[in-house]
């Protein structure tokens, strides 16, 4: 379960500051795959950096109860010169994971075979993401935060991830932000809006939709 | 969390970190950790051998390979933690990406892999020398280790300062390479304190990291004692470029974002 | 719950990592402090150190040649090298001995102190040797030219006592090693002395016997006389040729002055030949060749002569030399008796120890992680 609260953040920009979140209070329970919807530049990566703890908000503050990801999607966070093992056994570490175990859990869902013990810039764009999810899903988060999930893979692995949510749903919860729809209608059982630094819970996707194209 | 299980846990990470590091510098091909030790190596062959050719003299008591080994030592310890608490940050963006990673563990991280390497290099030095001479003798091991530690606190204390100044100008980074050569030549490699004319040696106390080397000298050599040694004056260069250092880092957070 | 479960397994994984890098630091780091400050707390007992400075002066630095010229080394500036020369001295085996028989060295730390830092009566000589290097230092300083002797023992006085034997036995060093270069420059210039005399008197009785065999003092003397003697009878011929010429003249030849006068030419001729005869002929008894016989030994004599007085003015240089050679052992600062134990410095000593095992550890720890890290790809 994790919470916002009042939480604010501002850029300078040229012409005065950009308020990208306005006093947003949410609360995001587990066990519900939450989408936030938005459009590009709206703020909502920032949203997902500030709930991930990487990033501080002005004001407000974040409380988490449970084990929360870094946010996955573009594979930030890969040494290219260190192979997909070496970087699997360090975000291990980082966690305070069992690193052997996390290590063959990894290889074996993102099914990189032999390209695991190759350096990471070795990797497609596509095996960099299969790798951070598997990395991801062998360390068991609470919560994952993703950004833009079109990153993943092709269908199959896409499909992959979904499944394996799904197996989790009791212990953890996915909070997926988008610009994209149809992507989160395929993980999300709910969805809000981000709107000019608002971000407004909705009852239905659909209700979410409509909301998003008024805007 | 209690501050135990905080500082547990801030150690594994900077511990998962080290081993990253180490592997990403060292561990790219076989060579890898001698690499560290060919360096200063490197040094003390070369510098022996101009030694030896022009045979000058040394201090009462000292052998040129150790002579030279605590001054280099010092120095490079100086002058790593200092280049690599430049570097920690910018080269390891990415890592931010996990919250438990904070910008000072980068810089920690990389600081503890080069001390420990660079005083097991000296350890492994000045022991084969010492097998070599059939005795070991050292003076004084605490102001040894002190001179050492405070190298590298220097180094960092002044690498912290100016990773945070970097934030906020390129300029820097170009300062830092020209500053660092003639840093080489008055830091004490090549003489010691005792040795030099008065004025030479007024102007080049000012330089805190000859107080280090100095330090590590008379540590080592029981027939050498470092009297111009000023502690006070070290300890306040640190102190002060720490303390600057940590206000500008708290400035830079902000633009660090951003980017 | 599972969620619940998922996280505690992490954390209690985090906790038994903790709990052995925590179990680790205390073995690594804790036990050494731990024995240190209860060693340095409790069992290790007080040293005192006596502190004494001396350097070695001599009286004129101009031409200084190092003592240890003496020993085969290559002649350096002065005051360094004897330093050097006294201080190789006192850490050798031969002043451990000296100092175990005459005050006992040994035995004081063999009777008391704690068991770390005592001496084992069943030392070899050797490890007594060792022993010894670890209480007694000598550290000199090439700017002043100071060497500083510290012993520490197990009281003040018994230190200062050491140290003053030490002192003692390096100023005999010195005073030994000074009278031997004294005495052995002037034992050179004494025998070039006694080589002198002897020429001089070989020469001189070379004159006497030619003097006893020739029957002539001064044959150089004696020629220039009998040389006068023919001049003047030359001149007496010469006048009495000018009368005879004269008288001739207005006189009847056989008149009885001229008569005397060619009587007394006669003579004066023979008395010529004579003395020319003397002068020089072809037998030994000639005056030339005893000249002949006496000059080389004349000139020998003169050599003789000349080559004692050099050789005496040589002494007189060398006993003024050595007079300003001569290196004594000067105390600057004589053998302290310390009011209180400065030796082991614990707390400094804890603390060093403990930094040492952090140290360590932590390196140790890091390398260790490492290498398994490389060893497993």
């Amino acid at each position: 379960m994790i919470e916002a609260r009042h939480i604010s953040k501002a850029y300078p920009m040229r012409h005065g500051m950009n308020r990208v979140l306005n006093d947003i209070s949410l609360t995001f329970p587990t066990g519900e795959n939450i989408g936030i919807l938005g459009r590009n530049g709206s703020g909502k990566s920032t949203l997902l950096r500030i709930l991930a703890g990487i990033e501080q908000p002005d004001a407000g503050e974040i409380i988490r109860r449970r084990r929360v990801s870094w946010p996955l999607g573009f594979a930030g966070g890969f040494n290219g010169s260190l192979t997909g093992e070496e970087n699997t056994r360090f975000v291990a570490r980082i966690y305070g994971a069992d690193v052997p175990r996390v290590s063959r859990y990894a290889w074996d869902f993102s099914e990189l075979r032999d390209y695991f013990y190759m350096p990471v810039r070795t990797y497609s764009m596509g095996m960099r993401s299969r790798l951070a999810f598997a990395l991801s899903m062998a360390i068991d988060f609470s919560v994952y935060l993703i950004d833009e999930v079109t990153a993943v893979g092709d269908k199959p692995f896409q499909d992959k991830c979904r499944n394996a949510f799904r197996e989790r749903r009791e212990r953890s919860s996915v909070i997926l932000v988008s610009h994209n729809l149809g992507t989160i209608k395929q993980f999300c059982d709910s969805c809000a809006v981000l709107i000019d630094g608002r971000l407004q819970m909705c009852n239905s996707i659909d209700e979410a939709q409509q909301r998003y194209e008024a805007a | 969390m209690s501050p135990g299980t905080g500082l547990q846990a801030q150690l594994q990470i900077i511990h998962a970190l080290v081993l990253r590091e180490s592997r990403t510098r060292y561990g790219a091909h076989q060579l890898g950790y001698i690499w560290a030790l060919l360096e200063p190596l490197f040094w003390v062959l070369t510098f022996y051998g101009i030694f030896y050719f022009t045979h000058r003299s040394l201090h009462f008591g000292m052998d040129i390979v150790s002579f030279i080994t605590t001054g280099i030592i010092p120095y490079e310890l100086f002058r790593e933690t200092l280049g690599q608490s430049l570097n920690a940050i910018p080269a390891n963006k990415a890592l931010l990406f996990y919250p438990q990673i904070r910008p000072l563990d980068l810089v920690i991280a990389r600081l503890s892999l080069e001390v420990v390497t660079l005083m097991t290099v000296f350890i492994i030095i000045m022991g084969a020398h010492s097998l070599y001479l059939g005795e070991l003798q050292i003076d004084n091991l605490l102001v040894l280790m002190c001179g050492l530690l405070l190298a590298s606190l220097l180094g960092a204390s002044l690498g912290l300062f100016f990773s945070a100044l970097s934030v906020y100008t390129k300029v820097v980074d170009r300062i830092i390479p020209i500053v660092s050569r003639p840093l080489f030549f008055v830091s004490g490699l090549f003489f010691t304190v005792n040795e030099l004319p008065e004025q030479a040696r007024d102007l080049l106390l000012w330089n805190p990291v000859l107080h280090c080397v100095e330090m590590v000298r008379d540590g080592w050599f029981r027939s050498y004692h470092a009297v111009h040694v000023d502690l006070p004056y070290l300890l306040s260069w640190i102190v002060g470029f720490t303390y600057a250092g940590l206000v500008l880092e708290r400035m830079a957070r902000r633009r660090l974002e951003l980017t | 719950m599972a969620a619940r479960d998922a996280q505690d397994d992490f954390e209690s994984l985090r906790k038994a990592r903790a709990r052995r890098l925590q179990r680790l630091f205390r073995w690594w780091v804790g036990v050494p402090a731990l024995i240190a400050v209860l060693y340095y707390g409790l069992i290790a007992s007080d040293y005192y150190q006596s502190e004494a400075r001396f350097s070695i002066q001599s009286i004129d630095r101009g031409s200084a040649i190092g003592l240890d010229s003496l020993l085969g080394a290559l002649p350096g500036v002065g005051s360094d090298k004897d330093a050097l020369v006294v201080r190789d001295y006192i850490l050798s085996r031969d002043v451990l001995t000296r100092l175990d028989k005459e005050h006992a060295f040994l035995k004081h730390y063999q009777d008391s102190g704690d068991w770390f830092s005592k001496l084992s009566r069943h030392a070899t000589f050797e490890e007594a040797f060792d022993y010894y290097l670890s209480r007694v230092d000598v550290e000199f300083d090439t700017q002043s030219g100071i060497s500083t002797l510290q012993v520490r023992a197990l009281s003040a006085e018994k230190a200062a006592e050491f140290a003053g034997a030490i002192l003692e036995y390096g100023e005999q060093l010195v005073n030994e090693l000074s009278r031997r270069a004294e005495t052995d420059r002037l034992n050179l210039a004494r025998e070039e002395v006694r080589l002198g005399e002897e020429r001089l008197a070989a020469a001189r009785n070379a004159i006497l016997n030619q003097q006893v065999v020739t029957k002539e003092l001064n044959p150089a003397e004696s020629a220039a006389a009998v040389m006068e003697i023919r001049t003047q009878l030359e001149t007496e011929l010469a006048k009495a040729q000018a009368e005879l010429t004269e008288i001739v003249g207005y006189m009847r030849p056989d008149s009885p002055r001229a008569k005397a006068l060619k009587n007394r030419i006669e003579s004066l001729n023979k008395q010529v030949k004579h003395e020319n005869r003397r002068l020089t002929s072809p037998e030994d008894e000639s005056l030339s060749s005893s000249i002949a016989g006496f000059e080389p030994l004349l000139l020998e004599k003169e050599f003789a002569t000349k080559a004692y007085e050099s050789a005496l003015a040589s002494l007189e240089v060398a006993r003024t030399e050595a007079a300003s050679q001569h290196r004594y052992l000067a105390t600057i600062v004589a053998p302290s008796v310390p009011d209180e134990a400065t030796h082991p410095r614990r707390l400094l000593d804890i603390i060093t120890v403990v930094l040492a095992a952090m140290l360590a550890f932590g390196i140790g720890s890091l390398l260790i992680a490492a290498v398994r890290e490389h060893a497993r790809i």
